[in-house]
């Protein structure tokens, strides 16, 4: 696992509308090491205010420049700042870090439960699995607190993904939660949930209600976790999360350099 | 003009260059590797480790502050017989000296304990007394204080304790929570310390108004970052002023001009901290740029440069 700290060029910052943007730039050593859920270490300022950089995940990485897309939301000062900055800026970035998800056996069914923004770590899983040209059947589940936050399913369906959306508020697709919507599609007729794997990213009670349902159903997976970070390349021990370890002993694990991607059973909800 | 050096000698042992990492800021050196030659550093400065594992404190460990963060990491750590036999030998395999920070939970005992394992380990080229964590409570402290560092007598059985059981070079790393840092200093020198290391965190809080939670879970954490500057470089002044023993100066450090701050104020030697996280390679910049800074302004060595600070307009 190689990590990079560059100093990249913005080829555009993109306006999503609705607090969102979509950051590119192109680096062949950072694409060509990068694998779905690793993340990135951006410097959002160029003085002391913010000091640390903020971790932004991979959204997608392409063609044979070594294009990188980071999809953000605004936040507070950090992704402020990044959103005001123009196309030809330098950008001082330090990836790809942390373990990705481990990709699924040939033949296995992926369901992608994205919450809000957690959709952007998976939609670089879902371009790779696309790119396998395989007819191994892939969802996405989109969910967010209304219509406007739901995050691109436009590009998932164009990505090669069957699409199920729900909304807190029931402005577009099936109300409640995404985790209710996961439960509900693995009860569905023909569904057999031990023949797929789950790729999970949103706010932490959305995916311990995610873990809940995998565990309920028996299907396996993975969570993208976040964390505050301060150094981002395991060095400072601040991004920890409790684990479930052997023996049942209580245990901390760093999210930037074990995760972010855990199994689903790994992280010990209850005690987050 | 003739040769640069940029060599300093700190208790038995030879830096290359003036500059080492803050311990707890650099894990244990394996995550910087890729980023930078680990060995164009003076000295590498390991975690803080201590007898046993330790878990540390519970999450969230640290939040940012203007200009500066605050931790409450709890000195997490694999306990000493994991790092010997896991971390030292990626260290060993990198011809830089390693400083080694320990700490102890309770007592004594245990930094001796410590301080006699490391004797016979060869990679070990010195020892850091750090008695200045704010995030552990210690028990052989005056009533009133928490930590070893903030009690000159403390200090100084501690110091002369370990001084007993070791030849390897001891540094021990002094806490700002105090009113006069000068007398701590002191009393390590006396008692035989190779060195000082200074500052260590200060303690801080920060309070989220919408959640009224304090930003960090154990509520009070050790301030760091260019915040803490003025704070650090005014000490190590002090402090240089008036031991003979090297200072080694951190704080806040997170560019070549902020740690040429240091040693004019008098210290031997810097330890890039915080700095860091916002760059991986940013010790590896400051080793450099100070360099430069001698060749453009004709100081032949560090010892040299100590003695710059001018003071007259
Ligand atoms: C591995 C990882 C991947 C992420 N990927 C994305 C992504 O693809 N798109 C996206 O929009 N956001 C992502 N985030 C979240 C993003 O890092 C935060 O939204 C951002 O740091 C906020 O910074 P700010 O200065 O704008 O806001 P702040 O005012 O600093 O904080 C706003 C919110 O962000 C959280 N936050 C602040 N600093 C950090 C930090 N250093 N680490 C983690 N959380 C922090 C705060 O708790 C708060 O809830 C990711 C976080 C992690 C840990
Ligand atoms: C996340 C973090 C962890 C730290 N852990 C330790 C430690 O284990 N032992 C120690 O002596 N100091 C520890 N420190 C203190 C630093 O070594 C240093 O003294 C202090 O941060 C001031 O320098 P800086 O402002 O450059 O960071 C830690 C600091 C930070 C930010
Ligand atoms: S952010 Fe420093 S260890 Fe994870």
């Amino acid at each position: 696992m190689k990590s990079f700290e560059k100093k990249v060029i913005i080829i555009s910052n993109r306006d999503l509308k609705h607090g969102r943007f979509i950051l590119s730039f192109s680096d062949k050593q950072i694409a060509g090491a990068a694998s779905p859920g690793q993340f990135l270490m951006v410097k959002v300022s160029r003085g002391l205010f913010p000091l640390l950089r903020r971790p932004f995940s991979i959204h997608n990485c392409s063609g044979k420049d070594g294009r990188i897309d980071v999809l953000y939301e605004v936040k507070g000062p950090g992704s402020r700042l990044l959103s005001q900055y123009p196309p030809g800026r330098v950008l001082e970035v330090v990836g790809p870090l942390g373990n990705g998800f481990s990709l699924p056996e040939k033949g296995r069914g992926v369901i992608l439960v994205a919450g809000g923004m957690g959709a952007a770590p998976l939609f670089f899983l879902a371009s790779r699995l696309a790119a396998e040209r395989s007819k191994r059947r892939i969802y996405a589940l989109l969910g967010a607190c209304g219509k406007n936050r739901l995050c691109r399913p436009a590009e998932f369906t164009a990505a090669g993904c069957s699409v199920k959306l729900s909304t807190d508020d029931g402005s577009c697709g099936s109300a409640g939660y995404v985790s209710g919507l996961l439960d509900s599609f693995l009860n569905s007729p023909g569904i057999i949930p031990s023949a797929y794997v789950i790729y999970a990213c949103g706010p932490r009670p959305m995916l311990q209600a995610t873990a809940f349902v995998a565990g309920k159903f028996g299907v396996p997976g993975y969570c993208s976790l976040e964390a505050h970070m301060a150094c981002g390349i395991g060095a400072c021990m601040g991004c920890v999360i409790p684990v479930r370890s052997e023996g049942g002993r209580e245990a901390y694990k760093r999210v930037c350099h074990d995760g972010p991607v855990f199994s689903l059973q790994e992280p010990d909800w209850g005690k987050m | 003009m003739s040769r640069i050096r940029t060599e300093v000698r700190i208790g038995r042992m030879m830096l290359r260059t003036p500059v080492t990492v803050a311990s707890g800021t650099f894990g244990y050196a394996s995550e910087f590797s890729g980023f930078f030659d680990l060995r164009i550093l003076g000295a590498v400065t390991t975690k803080t480790v201590t007898l046993k594992p330790r878990r540390g404190n519970v999450p969230p460990r640290t939040c940012e502050t203007p200009a500066g963060m605050l931790n409450s990491v709890g000195l997490e750590n694999p306990g000493i017989d994991v790092f010997l036999k896991e971390k030292m030998p990626f260290l060993a395999g990198y011809k830089v000296p390693v400083i080694v920070s320990i700490a102890s939970e309770s007592d004594n005992r245990e930094f001796i304990e410590l301080a006699r394992r490391l004797d016979h380990c060869r990679e070990a080229a010195a020892i850091e007394l750090n008695i200045s964590c704010p995030n552990i409570r210690h028990t052989t402290a005056r009533p009133g204080t928490s930590l070893i560092a903030q009690d000159a007598g403390a200090t100084y059985r501690l110091v002369k304790a370990v001084r007993a059981v070791t030849k390897k070079t001891i540094i021990t790393k002094l806490s700002p929570n105090v009113t006069d840092i000068v007398s701590i200093a002191a009393a390590a020198e006396e008692a035989g310390s190779d060195a000082v290391a200074l500052i260590n965190t200060i303690t801080g809080m920060s309070i989220d108004a919408s959640s009224r939670k304090s930003r960090i879970g154990a509520v009070i954490g050790g301030l760091s970052g260019p915040a803490i500057r003025p704070v650090a470089v005014r000490m190590v002044w002090e402090v240089s002023r008036r031991v003979s023993i090297p200072v080694i100066g951190m704080g806040g450090i997170c560019d070549t001009d902020s740690a040429l701050e240091f040693l004019l104020a008098g210290a031997s030697a810097v330890a890039v901290g915080t700095g860091n996280f916002l760059s991986p390679s940013l010790a590896d910049e400051i080793v450099k740029g100070i360099r430069e800074y001698m060749r453009e302004n004709r100081f032949g060595s560090v010892s040299m440069l100590r003695k710059g600070m001018k003071y007259a307009r």
